[in-house]
């Protein structure tokens, strides 16, 4: 997953110096059980009125199987409009890893979208945490990005590989403070005044 | 009785071709990948117009006033 190019991924807002690192989608386990129980209403559903012809044959004639033909196309229409609607809400809740912050855009339904960012000279801490039987197994699980006051953090939730995300944004955070750390030098040395980018 | 399954079912009609032009307007409009956003809202264009072209059919070849004969009685 680290290996995918993410050149292609563009977003509003960014910046022509900006490069993404790396695009965060929840865990395709947390949209799975999402599927799972539209799927299974769908199979109960079909199954019953599938069944109905065979099992009261003489009640049912042509006009009232070409109704449950229908009401069938209806719930599969209705259906594929939601499984859009689960889909929109996992692939849209997103975290933007670039090279100079994190952004957290929250998909909620269709009509709400909140958008935030971080940049890395705010993060203090990042920890990764995996906890219960079937996020060990299949590794996922939340990171939560800590910014300097202590109420304001960032949380990535149930997402893919937390402990390689958790290394991406401190290895990022390093390269940051490096950098920090040489301006200061050179302006120190060419007798300049600091000013923080 | 007809006018009201007419009515019922055009309120559903409309009701679903909204819920697609917003789905639609996700899709275009916040994927973070062109080319995946086309795919997408190609798709769901596609499997959408089909799903509604027959819904509307069998919606009219419905022998209403067969159906609602015991309705009526």
């Amino acid at each position: 997953m680290s290996n995918h190019d993410f050149s292609r991924y563009h977003f509003q807002g960014q910046r022509e110096s900006e490069m993404v690192l790396r695009v965060v989608h929840r865990h395709w386990f947390d949209i799975a059980t999402h599927f799972f129980v539209i799927i299974l209403f769908v199979a109960m559903l079909f199954g019953s009125l599938s069944l109905t012809p065979f099992l009261y044959p003489d009640a049912l004639g042509a006009e009232m199987s070409r109704f449950i033909l229908f009401i069938q196309n209806s719930l599969i229409l209705l259906v594929w409009l939601y499984a859009f609607l689960v889909w929109i809400d996992y692939f849209f809740d997103v975290w933007i890893i670039t090279n100079e912050r994190v952004i957290n855009i929250e998909q909620k339904g269709l009509f709400v979208r909140a958008v935030s960012e971080l940049k890395f000279s705010r993060i203090q801490d990042v920890t990764s945490e995996v906890s219960g039987m079937i996020p060990t197994i299949l590794n996922f699980g939340d990171v939560k990005v800590q910014t300097a006051s202590e109420e304001d953090y960032f949380l990535f939730r149930r997402v893919p590989d937390p402990y390689h995300v958790k290394d991406l944004i401190m290895e990022r955070l390093r390269t940051e403070r490096d950098d920090e750390i040489n301006r200061i030098v050179e302006a120190s040395r060419s007798g300049k005044k600091y000013q923080s980018a | 009785m007809q006018l009201f399954f007419g009515v019922t079912y055009l309120l559903f009609f409309a009701g679903v071709v909204i819920a697609s032009l917003f789905i639609m307007f996700h899709l275009s409009r916040y994927s973070l990948n062109r080319q995946l956003a086309v795919g997408m809202t190609g798709l769901f264009v596609v499997v959408t117009a089909i799903l509604l072209w027959s819904n509307s059919a069998l919606f009219f070849s419905l022998p209403l006033d067969t159906l609602l004969l015991p309705i009526n009685l």
